[in-house]
């Protein structure tokens, strides 16, 4: 039965949240996003990169923001009543990003997606699953759990001794 | 029956899960009950509430078809029906038994719980339950009675009736009557039945105290050569009869500790009645979340409408209550130090006896799990070095058996926790031989407070021999460490010959911290209000730079290292950690208040200098300022 339902979900395409970055749209699986919401300003945290912006009470739970934008040095920060941040739910952890814009919701199937060659973007092709078409739309499927507990988000501990060990 | 259970029930992992829970409470009452009874004169109650707790676990076993743990539980069972109603006498060989065999249903219930792999052997503990219970009933045992001295003759009749009915019950032989006031009367009667009817019998015609009861074949060799001097059956006879005279003796000397121990035994029973159910620790956690919430949202609220209500009481209440729900009796950490010392002391060679007290007392759970480890490392220290062995206490005119002493009680916001043992105390000349081994500094003549302090430095230890049980010197800083990472204390006080004392000292919750709350570049930060110890406005000219040191800054006679949080900030907060000082430079003092404590890795990662974060009343998170670790290191705070 699992398998039929995975047959069906092959057959129609999984469904991706796209956002822009730069020049460059990424897509991520949406079963990873939380919610989207407005910028708020998260209070700083000392020692950490300028990337993370700090942390924000999200009903309760402390969440940690990145800014993707400054991650890449990518587009001039701006923090204003059209920021988003996109909450993410990855590797079982709430965590929020920065983007440039959040586009759309796409259906991608199996046939609109190709395998990324090696390009120079600005994210490591480590975290790139594949390029979707979309009519004239070039997306990049980016793996969003992997980036966010990679070593150099320096978001998480456990995965540091991981990757670590790997290099 | 078992199968049709199954079926019925269907898919029984929930039940499993309930079984688990269930097994282990009913295992720990019964640990604790078997610990506290008493051989010779055991309580029928605690008999009864073992037999109930071991009959329930089998009950449940049984639906749930696993059948290893219904045939070890049962032959459990039978040896326990056997003592409860008086056909064994209870003796410490049962008592053993029976935990051993607690060990081994708790390791079944583990194997089935699927944390842990192989199936338990129960053979070996099934076999020893059987030998004890078939033992009282197979063989009909000779016991010697001797009634006397008596105060008067024993009227004729009733002598004969008592005569004839125990013949009944087996055979008399080797009478000696001698009834007159002054006198005795002594015989030899073998029957299958346990001693304690015997003697229910013989009381019925003689004073208790009059009937002196021994097995036969440890009995005086030739009773009639002996005038019966005294009371030699306490020397003479075995175990039981002994330990019954001396407990006999010792409850006539102190009814008052009796009766507080059978307070202490009331307690949990009447606490076991109340009516209680039981919810998951997520929904009790999701439930405190969400007051919290409640608490901070009330908070905004006020603000914006400036007025106070009804509603601000009524949350705090609200917010109370539940983090009442959250709270434990420390029982729950206490109970497993009554096995621990008899197993230990046994082990050693010693003889030890524990002491509870305050087991009521309630803290958070989450500390619970935590204080654990330490306390029990300070009873196994307790124990191996702090007690000495029964002749070198002899020799110093202590009874022989040593005591620990366990006790908890709340002071304010903060739980005390004592561990008292009354050994030998610390040996000041070899802790300060040691130091000066490891080229410590400490001057020959410092306090004794200071000495003692060495013993939490890594890898300090005075024992001679590394013992499995304790002496690697991986102690008392580990410790100490624990307790600091709950925001706690550790103190030592000894006085030689007559014992070491350590005083643990923990927040009652780990949730909720009393905070002053300090602005720093347009932050708020959160310092935990217990390591604050003053706070006061700085002049330009006070600081004083060290080259590539920082600043310090002098407070009475002590220079403190200052660290600078605020680039500009005018006001230092003097904070303490681990007996070290420092100054924080802020820009301004906000105020005090109760915060809730959020951990800041559940969905980030540690970060140096903070210790956690918390919510604030509008809504903005504050982060909580890792005091020991600012007092220890310059590098933990850098500011943007």
């Amino acid at each position: 039965m699992e398998t039929a339902m995975k047959d069906t979900v092959e057959a129609q395409g999984r469904e991706f949240l796209t956002f822009r970055l730069g020049a460059e749209e990424y897509a991520i699986e949406i079963l990873k996003v939380q919610e989207i919401r407005g910028w708020e300003n998260p209070t700083a945290i000392a020692n950490t990169p300028a990337f993370i912006k700090g942390v924000i009470n999200l009903r309760g739970i402390i969440v940690p923001i990145v800014d993707l934008r400054l991650k890449f040095s990518l587009s001039e920060a701006r923090y204003d009543e059209f920021t988003v941040v996109i909450i993410l739910s990855v590797a079982r952890r709430v965590l929020g990003i920065v983007v440039d814009a959040v586009s759309d919701v796409t259906t991608l199937a199996p046939q609109q997606i190709r395998p990324a060659p090696e390009f120079g973007g600005a994210l490591d092709t480590r975290f790139i699953t594949g390029l979707g078409t979309v009519g004239s739309r070039m997306l990049i499927l980016t793996d969003i759990e992997r980036l966010m507990t990679s070593r150099d988000m320096q978001l998480t501990e456990t995965q540091h001794t991981e990757e670590e060990v790997q290099s | 029956m078992s199968a049709v259970a199954a079926k019925v029930l269907g898919d029984a992992s929930a039940f499993h899960a309930i079984f688990f829970e269930e097994a282990d409470e009913h295992l720990a009452s019964v640990e604790s009950l078997l610990l506290r009874l008493d051989p010779g004169a055991p309580d029928a109650e605690a008999m009864n509430g073992i037999f109930r707790a071991v009959h329930s676990i089998k009950g449940s076993a049984g639906m749930l078809g696993f059948a290893e743990i219904v045939s070890l539980t049962h032959v459990f069972e039978n040896l326990l029906d056997l003592l409860r109603k008086g056909e064994r006498p209870l003796t410490r060989a049962e008592v053993d038994a029976m935990l051993r065999a607690g060990d081994v249903v708790k390791s079944q219930i583990a194997h089935r719980r699927g944390t842990l792999a192989q199936t338990p052997d129960r053979s070996a503990a099934e076999a020893e339950l059987r030998a004890l219970a078939t033992a009282a009933t197979a063989a009909p045992r000779e016991f010697q009675v001797r009634l006397g001295p008596l105060a008067q003759p024993i009227a004729d009749a009733e002598l004969e009736t008592m005569l004839c009915g125990l013949a009944e019950m087996g055979q008399v032989s080797g009478q000696e009557i001698n009834n007159i006031a002054g006198g005795e009367i002594r015989f030899r009667v073998t029957l299958a039945g346990a001693e304690a009817d015997l003697r229910s019998v013989l009381s019925l015609v003689v004073e208790p105290s009059l009937v002196h009861i021994g097995d036969a074949a440890v009995a005086e060799p030739a009773p009639q050569a002996t005038p019966p001097v005294n009371d030699e059956s306490v020397d003479l006879f075995e175990a039981p009869a002994a330990f019954r005279a001396r407990r006999g003796a010792e409850r006539r000397q102190s009814p008052g500790r009796r009766e507080g121990e059978r307070a202490a035994n009331a307690a949990p029973a009447a606490q076991g009645e109340a009516g209680s159910i039981r919810v998951s620790v997520e929904k009790i956690d999701r439930l405190v979340n969400l007051v919290g919430e409640l608490v901070i949202t009330e908070a905004m609220l006020a603000q914006r409408l400036g007025v106070q209500t009804e509603l601000a009481r009524h949350t705090r209440e609200l917010q109370e209550a539940v983090m009442a729900i959250r709270m434990v009796p420390i029982s729950a950490v206490f109970s497993r130090f009554p096995r621990l010392v008899r197993e230990l002391s046994q082990r050693l060679g010693k003889q030890a006896e524990i002491r509870l007290s305050g087991e009521s007392t309630e803290l958070d759970r989450g500390l619970i799990e935590r204080i654990t480890d330490p306390l029990t490392h300070l009873v196994r220290n307790a124990v191996d070095h702090g007690l000495e062995q029964p002749e070198e206490r002899a020799a110093r005119g202590k009874p022989r058996g040593g005591e620990i002493f366990l006790t908890a009680s709340q002071r304010g916001g903060s739980i005390i926790i004592e561990v008292r043992d009354d050994g030998r105390g610390l040996d000041r000349q070899k802790i300060l031989a040691r130091a000066a081994e490891r080229r410590m500094a400490i001057a020959p003549d410092a306090p004794d407070h200071e000495v003692w302090q060495l013993t939490f430095e890594p890898g300090f230890s005075t024992a001679e021999t590394v013992t499995d049980v304790s002496g690697r010197g991986v102690g008392m800083d580990v410790v100490r460490r624990n307790i600091q990472q709950l925001g706690g204390t550790v103190e030592l006080a000894s006085s030689a010959g007559a014992g070491t004392s350590v005083t643990v000292r923990v927040p009652l919750t780990l949730a909720i911290i009393e905070a002053m709350t300090v602005g720093v570049d347009g932050e708020t930060y959160v310092l935990p209000l217990a390591s604050v110890v003053e706070s006061r406005r700085v002049g330009a000219g006070e600081l004083h730079g060290v080259a590539g040191q920082g600043a310090t800054l002098r407070v009475r006679d002590e220079y403190l290292p200052v660290r600078r949080l605020a680039a500009n900030g005018e006001i230092a907060v003097i904070v303490e950690a681990d007996g070290g000082r420092a100054a924080l430079m802020v820009d301004a003092l906000i105020g005090q208040q109760q915060v809730v404590v959020k951990s800041l890795e559940t969905n980030f990662r540690r970060i140096p200098g903070i210790s956690a974060a918390t919510i604030m009343g509008d809504g903005k998170v504050a982060l909580i300022l890792d005091v020991p670790q600012l007092v220890k290191e310059n590098a933990a705070w850098k500011p943007q």
